[in-house]
């Protein structure tokens, strides 16, 4: 049963001109309890599509049927309690707030529900435990490190046991131990039931996830399966690369495992205004003269 | 869930201690205007209460008659109040026979006047100019008055040339606290001072001189002083039943219509309406030095709207977690209209409580005793409540309508 449903979805900021498509008729199913892992470049439109499937934004054009109700043109108070109670978010910069202690952020989400004190203090202490950061709880987010810290956000992602966990690259800002940590927490709490979309920019991390998902300037260009445990086979090329490290590899990063996906699929049908239609044609034309 | 939380409250008590100074700062325009309004609502109280013990000390069966025509069609209007003070002058158009025509009025037990007499008092200090009243011999019972030392002067003496002075004259005038048997010289004549006054409250009886200030001897002998031309400042009659205080006050009246043809150029109070007149007179004052102070409080109210702005704008990433983690648009804008209705409720708070201060300091310092009272404090709380909800809502309306992507990715 698929828990996202999105169709021709497009969001496009600005107007005139000044036009830019972030999200370009993306459709989309995910099932329950899946794992996704998206990749892409920066300004692919994963944040975008991260944002609108956890109902933070509205997309431009397009249907999303979420948890099998219909969710792209609701007022904010639904939108709102949607989110709070279908949706749990893990940040990269962590986002807690730093007046609270880590008990208090943890049990905010309960807070917004209406849960008394001493219930959402017992439930968010046991999400604490879960995550392994019971003993931590009065602490203020600038006295944990920063994996701790993730933890800490995970268990407040999961405080209002939301069927889908949005995580935008959870480990941006985390070591490898930690991300290792953190990663093995979206797994635990994956087989719990619980669908995760991850955005990352780490190949490693796709080894987590059960579907991958390439992004680039707004679509989808690849979709595949990928067996838990392993690297995805794309992104294992570029893994594949980038052994042989040199520092222009680095400067590179991401943008050499988008080299190895086939070339984005142009058959698919464009929104974009007639006039600006032309000039990208045209655009690509002399990209492709230039090449030759 | 649009009812602010207990949470948003803890929440609020918190972000003002996060920022004490600014909070503080912020606060300053509320403390200063509810101090103000405070402290000049409890010092009017007080002279009211003042002016009521006293009325209630010296009899309510007591009339007055004073020279001059109370304007009174002005009374509600503010500036009207003020009027009446200045129409009571002490150019006098009382004379011997009104003074004879109250006493001889029907109903009136007993009656003395006042006359004043201007010229310089000599000492052995010195020379002063001191208002000298003639007071007939029947005052001191009249109007319940203590002698604080010696006696006054008995109607039965043959010494004409006696004195009671007013408690503040002794030290100046004889250096010393209690001068009785002292002499001092006026109009040629030399006075013997025979008793000093307790202090003589102010109202109702002189409403333009305090008669602490003055000295006083017998009516008689300030009569033989000026040939008879000693203006009367006023008349006091007693009635001889509470319950016919009307009536002889209508008495009174007509018998000096009759002495001056006609012409109202004279007053005739009772008690009741003395007081009436002195807290008309403070009630303008009080009027409009409460819309100064209400002025500071609006002044008040928009530093908070303004630092309540700021506030939003820094905490605009704190909004957008709030908002991706369940809250919604109502329950942001509970959680800054809370917060800054806490914020001036505090403001409020500190204000009362400086208010206590300067209304103690006011009592050691000054003659005044401030009164604070419970509407008064009920007032202040609420003003200052009502201000935060007031001018917290502007910017609780801004923070709500943030949108959580733009406010998430503020830095």
């Amino acid at each position: 049963m698929s828990i996202i449903e999105l169709k021709d979805l497009s969001k496009i900021y600005g107007f005139g001109d000044a036009t830019t498509v972030a999200l370009e008729e993306v459709s989309l199913s995910i099932q329950e309890n899946e794992f996704v892992a998206f990749m892409g470049p920066s300004a692919s439109g994963k944040s975008t599509l991260m944002n609108i499937i956890g109902l933070l934004d509205r997309p431009t054009y397009g249907n999303y049927v979420l948890n099998k109700r219909i969710v792209d043109r609701i007022r904010s108070t639904r939108r709102a309690k949607i989110r709070r109670d279908t949706i749990g978010f893990v940040f990269q910069s962590f986002n807690l707030l730093p007046r609270l202690t880590v008990l208090e952020n943890v049990a905010l989400p309960l807070a917004y529900k209406g849960v008394s004190l001493k219930r959402r203090n017992k439930i968010a202490e046991n999400m604490l435990e879960r995550v392994g950061m019971a003993d931590k709880k009065y602490f203020y987010s600038n006295q944990l490190s920063s994996g701790q810290t993730q933890c800490v956000s995970i268990a407040r992602a999961l405080v209002n046991s939301p069927k889908i966990i949005i995580a935008d690259e959870p480990t941006g800002n985390l070591d490898s131990v930690s991300s290792r940590l953190v990663m093995e927490l979206f797994t635990e709490i994956n087989r719990t039931g619980s669908t995760i979309l991850l955005v990352t920019h780490n190949p490693e991390i796709t080894k987590y996830a059960s579907r991958v998902i390439y992004m680039h300037d707004g679509s989808i260009v690849l979709d595949e399966e990928s067996k838990v445990g392993e690297v995805s086979t794309h992104a294992k090329k570029m893994v594949r690369k980038s052994t042989k490290k040199t520092f222009e590899d680095d400067l590179k990063g991401v943008s050499t495992l988008m080299d190895a996906i086939p070339q984005k699929n142009n058959n698919t049908k464009k929104y974009s205004p007639k006039k600006k239609s032309k000039k990208t044609t045209r655009k690509k034309k002399n990209y492709v003269k230039r090449k030759k | 869930m649009t009812i602010p939380h207990r949470d948003d409250i803890s929440l609020a008590l918190r972000s003002i201690r996060y920022s004490k100074t600014r909070s503080l700062l912020t606060v300053l325009g509320i403390v200063i205007g509810i101090v103000s309004v405070v402290t000049i609502v409890s010092i009017a109280k007080g002279i009211e209460s003042q002016v009521t013990g006293q009325i209630n000390a010296s009899g309510k069966d007591i009339i007055l008659v004073k020279p001059g025509q109370v304007n009174k069609t002005s009374s509600k209007d503010i500036l009207g109040g003020l009027n009446q003070l200045s129409s009571l002058s002490s150019i006098s158009n009382l004379t011997q026979n009104d003074v004879n025509s109250v006493a001889s009025s029907k109903g009136v037990v007993s009656s003395a006047a006042l006359n004043i007499v201007s010229g310089q008092v000599k000492s052995d200090n010195g020379k002063f100019s001191s208002v000298v009243v003639g007071a007939g011999n029947n005052f001191l019972s009249l109007v319940n008055q203590k002698i604080a030392y010696g006696e006054y002067f008995s109607p039965t003496s043959s010494d004409v040339y006696q004195a009671v002075i007013g408690a503040n004259l002794a030290y100046p005038i004889f250096g010393e606290k209690i001068p009785l048997g002292h002499s001092f010289i006026f109009h040629g004549k030399t006075f013997i001072v025979r008793g000093v006054f307790s202090n003589i409250q102010s109202a109702p009886f002189s409403v333009n001189t305090n008669f602490n200030n003055d000295i006083f001897i017998p009516y008689a002998t300030a009569e033989d002083l000026t040939n008879n031309t000693a203006p009367i400042y006023e008349i006091i009659a007693k009635s001889n039943d509470q319950a016919l205080v009307d009536q002889v006050q209508k008495n009174i009246n007509q018998n000096l219509l009759q002495l001056h043809g006609g012409l109202q150029d004279f007053t005739v109070l009772k008690q009741s309406q003395s007081l009436a007149l002195t807290t008309q007179v403070l009630n303008s004052i009080t009027y409009l030095i409460s819309i100064v102070a209400a002025i500071s409080l609006l002044v008040g109210g928009v530093g908070i709207m303004n630092i309540t702005l700021v506030s939003i704008t820094e905490r605009t990433k704190e909004i957008g977690i709030r908002k991706a983690i369940g809250a919604t648009n109502t329950q942001i804008l509970i959680q800054f209209l809370v917060e800054s209705s806490v914020l001036s409720l505090f403001g409020g708070i500190v204000g009362v409580i400086l208010s206590f201060i300067v209304d103690y300091i006011l009592i050691l310092t000054t003659t005044l005793s401030p009164k604070i009272d419970l509407p008064v404090l009920a007032i202040a709380f609420g003003v200052s409540f009502g201000i935060g909800i007031v001018f917290g809502s502007l910017p609780a309306f801004k923070a709500a309508r943030k949108d959580p992507i733009l406010a998430l990715r503020y830095e």
